[in-house]
């Protein structure tokens, strides 16, 4: 029996040690890499000790925009991710608790749009962006991510309208609520970690994006920052310096972004009967 | 309930027009262009073009060049998605555990997924690097390897790539499955230890029916995902030499579009591997429904 | 209480249709109903912070002269801004003014898409550019392109680990220090030791670059890509030995081994960090790596470039011309600013200024300038010395042609250079036959057949699709 916890505690160890260093040295590494100085970068073998400095950051801030190509990243992100939300609870309402013709054949298709790979439509959405005059501008591109991670966010969050069972709605109308006022203080309380789930989809499409973002911006002050790093490396030819120190920032807001967001996924739960 | 029938429906369709209008304009549309433009013979920038029927198609057909391409992109496609669904539910269940610094490794599992594939892709092709990168030297140290690995050469590119697409995007196998996992009922683990089942058979009876519907769907979006991936592979080999051992149909694609400047033929790849994607998914349909009447 | 409530239910579905119509009808409201400013767009392949602000200076002057004007830059590599281009034109929106590469001009001229610019390179002074630049884009007595800047890439070798193994590096740069290649392969096989983590030479496997870098060869071993007639010459003996060339040098080992994953910027790290001890493709920038990587080794002392040998065949060997011509396209609506923009760009002070940001990469086309007291004093120039001394030697004598086109120079008035070279087809049959799945001599006759199906399949004749200009 001890024999039995024993080997459980130390299978979870290993497993988290297993974890530790598949995801999270290459991210160590980062680290260490952001703070040599260019002359050590490249030496082999790779010392883990000799100087460090922070002087890669300090080149990244005076001497590039990249600040300004993390704040854009931000902000687009964040708009995407909250019109991708706002849509997307609305059409899974839509989806789960009306009925019209169609509807079935709707909710099926969505995932669908994930079968056409996006160096297909990246011309005719610059052609329809130009025919907005979107192009070259934040809202064109939010409108861009936002149709590419509405799909999966609306069937994540339609199965979870679907697991919730009517009776707690029913208890909200024969109180004489609305179906908006349900909506708003009954459902999307208790689909709180799908909208969560959903938010961190939606973040990643964006943050992640190169094609779009170098398709259809061509300000220098708009450029995200997959975008800005490649430029940053490639005209600084090959500063792994700035590249290093540059993805370290990057990480960051995801990091802070996504340990918010995991409290959301561990709480919620306490809410109980979630039947599949 | 007095509400009309009608009445209910349109506010119905008022809430989902938004979606209709995006996914209709940003994806239907453009859709509906490339099938089009894959039966002309459109060059990428001069504006005339004709209609030359199903010639595109015939020709790739016709081409070792596709085939090998289709082959190519199945590899990288089948690897990745094998590993990244395996791992994936590995770790959710790992993660499901309760244990201490739980939160800590959870944070650590995810970072990769949050990482954009520019940088993911320049890190470990200096990882794997034959001249400098410290995979080498830490495998030589351990004694794993005698003699440095060209992880980025001809014999292990593609493994290379299919590690790193992995490593980027099992984290969304685990959140999606590790969201389910949490939501399901202890009740059912309860009742199936009162009934004298060991940790297998609950595994197999209790955690895989409440998990099959999620897992059906993440397999489904992971082969969407990785069929269509273009920047993998292609910033693995930046277009050069060693393209063709990684070059899917999204990178043919691109190179027939951009590179010969022949964008009804780039037009008619992207079709036929929509029309692949269809036939994929209506096979894992048939699967699914015949594991759900089990 | 229920009326309050159903009121708040279809205000709310109201105002919410509302609000996505009127965003809708806002974002579709014509630019012209409330902007009367006229705009430049200008694309280019200088990515730099450095040389972003240096054409931003020019477009702030331009916006002091020009009340009225907006003008809006951009710089990106030319890996992107190729497909960018492409796409802008498939839209019909491309910008006024634009980088392209010499190899594209040919093809753009002919749909129609870009002007002449004569009067620009009047103002600017026709005996004032050099000639080999100047003409790169002259086509029918018209000029339709001017280069930013030229730089030619160089063979360099590391000055320091050749005399360590016993060579010496001669010190008039256009000596060349090997004859012939076998010559220089019996060099690199002295300074590779694996074992010590130095190789001979960088080789780029990025399809763009290796492809320039058979372009050179195969002009310095007597051939061209193209014959009189503008048919594919990748099967004739020239060419094949340029294959054989790379196949020894990778199967002697004499190159790094992921070579074929390897990025151009990689390769200049690798010879920048002593990897290698040898590039062929020596531009300017390395200076930049130089500085960052290596310097405690910033000289010629170190660093130095060699006049390049030739092949077998060859009696002159070859380097390209990397600069790309600006271009006005036809669907610019403010073609005249653009010109505007072009002179003042090419005006003594602000070209001084945008070639000060690598002035040791960016030779300057105007004989003006390359005179000019204070572009000669720039200290990288006295860093440097020989590497800019050669590359003007090489434009003098007519040894370097433009890139993608390679020699003869006039062979940039081939329309189909830019699917050919974009292809990468060269690339693929370099690789195969590297890996010995083919042989040298049937990878050039491959690269040649499906060069011609291309070139067919653009619409032209093949064979001799030079009866397609006749018409014009």
């Amino acid at each position: 029996m001890i024999l039995r916890k024993v080997s459980y505690k130390f299978s979870l160890y290993l497993c988290s040690a297993f974890l530790l260093i598949f995801c999270g040295i290459p991210l160590v590494w980062m680290l260490f890499t952001s703070l040599k100085p260019l002359g050590e970068l490249l030496s082999y073998p790779p010392k883990i000790f000799g100087h460090y400095t922070l002087s890669n950051f300090k080149r990244l801030f005076t001497d590039t925009y990249f600040l300004i190509y993390l704040k854009n990243s931000v902000i687009v992100a964040g708009m995407t991710v909250i019109l991708d939300i706002v849509i997307a609870t609305f059409g899974a309402y839509s989806l789960t608790r009306y009925r019209y013709r169609g509807k079935e054949l709707l909710a099926n298709m969505t995932l669908f749009t994930y079968m056409f790979a996006p160096i297909m439509i990246i011309i005719p959405v610059y052609i329809l962006l130009q025919d907005l005059k979107l192009t070259n501008s934040h809202l064109g591109i939010i409108l861009a991510y936002t149709s590419i991670s509405l799909p999966f966010t609306l069937w994540l969050l339609r199965a979870f309208f679907q697991s919730f069972p009517a009776h707690l709605e029913e208890a909200a109308f024969i109180d004489g609520a609305s179906r908006f006022q349900s909506l708003m203080y009954v459902v999307i309380p208790e689909a709180l970690p799908g909208i969560i789930a959903t938010s961190v989809f939606a973040f990643v499409v964006v943050w992640n994006d190169y094609l779009f973002a170098r398709i259809l911006l061509s300000n220098p002050t708009m450029k995200t920052m997959p975008v800005g790093l490649q430029d940053i490396f490639e005209s600084t030819i090959v500063d792994w310096g700035l590249l290093m120190s540059g993805s370290m920032i990057v990480t960051i807001p995801a990091i802070i972004f996504f340990l918010v967001v995991q409290r959301f996924l561990i709480e919620g739960w306490g809410m109980g009967a979630m039947k599949g | 309930m007095n509400r009309g029938r009608s009445k209910e429906a349109f506010h119905g369709i008022l809430l989902i027009l938004p979606t209709l209008i995006i996914i209709f304009g940003f994806i239907f549309f453009p859709v509906g262009y490339s099938i089009w433009l894959s039966f002309t013979n459109k060059h990428a920038i001069s504006p005339t073009y004709d209609y030359i029927g199903f010639a595109n198609y015939s020709k790739l057909f016709s081409e070792n060049d596709f085939w090998f391409s289709l082959w190519r992109g199945a590899i990288f496609a089948a690897g990745t998605i094998f590993f990244q669904i395996v791992l994936g539910l590995v770790v959710a269940l790992f993660l499901n555990q309760s244990f201490r610094g739980r939160g800590f490794v959870r944070g650590v599992t995810l970072f990769p997924y949050m990482l954009p594939t520019i940088v993911v892709i320049l890190l470990w092709k200096w990882l794997l690097s034959a001249t400098y990168g410290p995979v080498n030297f830490v495998l030589e140290s351990l004694g794993i390897i005698h003699s440095p690995v060209v992880w980025l050469g001809e014999k292990w590119l593609m493994a290379s790539t299919i590690m790193v697409g992995v490593w980027q995007f099992f984290p969304f196998v685990v959140i999606s499955l590790l969201a389910r996992l949490q939501t399901i009922d202890l009740v059912l683990y309860e009742a199936a230890k009162i009934d004298g089942a060991n940790a297998w058979r609950r595994f197999i009876h209790v955690t895989m029916p409440q998990l099959q519907y999620v897992l059906f769907v993440v397999i489904l979006l992971r082969t969407f995902f990785m069929f269509t991936k273009f920047d993998v592979p292609w910033l693995m080999a930046t277009g050069g030499g060693l393209q063709e051992l990684l070059q899917n149909l999204p990178v043919l694609a691109f190179r027939r579009t951009f590179g010969f400047f022949q964008a009804g033929e780039g037009a008619a790849i992207s079709v036929i591997l929509f029309i692949m994607l269809i036939l994929l998914a209506i096979v894992y349909f048939r699967i699914y429904r015949k594991e759900a009447e089990v | 209480m229920s009326e309050i409530k159903k009121m708040s239910r279809r205000g709310f579905l109201k105002g919410v249709t509302g609000a996505a119509v009127a965003g809708m009808g806002a974002s579709l409201l014509p630019k012209g109903v409330h902007s009367q400013t006229r705009s430049l767009s200008i694309w280019h392949t200088e990515p730099s912070d450095l040389t972003v602000k240096a054409v931003q200076k020019v477009c702030d002057r331009f916006m002091e002269l020009h009340p009225g004007v907006k003008v809006v830059q951009e710089g990106i590599g030319w890996a992107d801004l190729g497909p960018k281009l492409t796409i802008s034109l498939a839209a019909g929106n491309p910008p006024d003014i634009s980088h392209i590469q010499p190899y594209m001009f040919r093809s753009f001229q002919k749909k129609g898409f870009i002007i002449p610019i004569d009067d620009v390179i009047r103002s600017i002074g026709v005996d004032n550019i050099h000639e080999a630049v100047r003409d790169m884009t002259l086509y029918r007595n018209h000029w339709w392109g001017i280069s930013h800047e030229v730089g030619c890439p160089l063979l360099m070798i590391r000055k320091d680990i050749a005399e360590q193994a016993g060579f010496k590096v001669p010190d008039d740069i256009t000596k060349p220090m090997f004859k012939t290649w076998a010559e220089q392969i019996e060099y690199l096989k002295a300074v590779t030791k694996p074992e010590k983590r130095q190789w001979g030479m960088s080789l780029p496997g990025t399809g763009y670059f290796l492809q320039e870098h058979c372009g050179r060869w195969v002009g310095g071993n007597g051939g061209t890509f193209y014959d009189e007639r503008w048919n594919p010459a990748f099967h004739k003996e020239p060419f094949i030995g340029v294959l054989e060339f790379v196949k020894t040098l990778s199967d002697q080992k004499l190159i790094p081994p992921d070579w074929l994953s390897q990025s151009w910027l990689g390769m200049i790290v690798e010879f920048s960090t002593g990897m290698t001890t040898m590039i062929d493709h020596g531009y300017g920038r390395i200076a930049v790596s130089i500085a960052k990587y290596a310097p405690d080794k910033a000289s010629e002392d170190y660093f130095k470039p060699i006049w390049r040998p030739v092949g077998p065949l060859g009696k002159v060997d070859y380097t390209d011309l990397d600069s790309e011509p600006w271009v006005i396209f036809a669907k610019s609506k403010n073609q005249d600013l653009a010109k505007e923009w072009l002179k003042l760009f090419y005006s003594r002070d602000m070209y001084l200024n945008y070639i000060k940001t690598y002035p040791v990469h960016m030779y300057p086309i105007t004989k003006s300038l390359a005179n000019d007291p204070e572009y000669q004093a720039l200290p990288e120039l006295k860093q440097w010395p020989s590497w800019v001394r050669q590359q003007a030697e090489y434009i003098k004598r007519k040894q370097a042609t433009p890139v993608g086109v390679f020699a003869p120079a006039k062979n940039i008035q081939i329309p189909f250079l830019a699917e050919v070279f974009d292809s990468g087809m060269i690339v693929d049959e370099i690789v195969a036959m590297v890996q010995g799945r083919r042989k040298a001599k049937e990878a050039a006759q491959r690269i040649s057949d499906r060069a011609n199906d291309l070139i067919k399949k653009l619409g032209y004749p093949v064979p001799d699709p030079i009866r397609s200009e006749k018409k014009a």
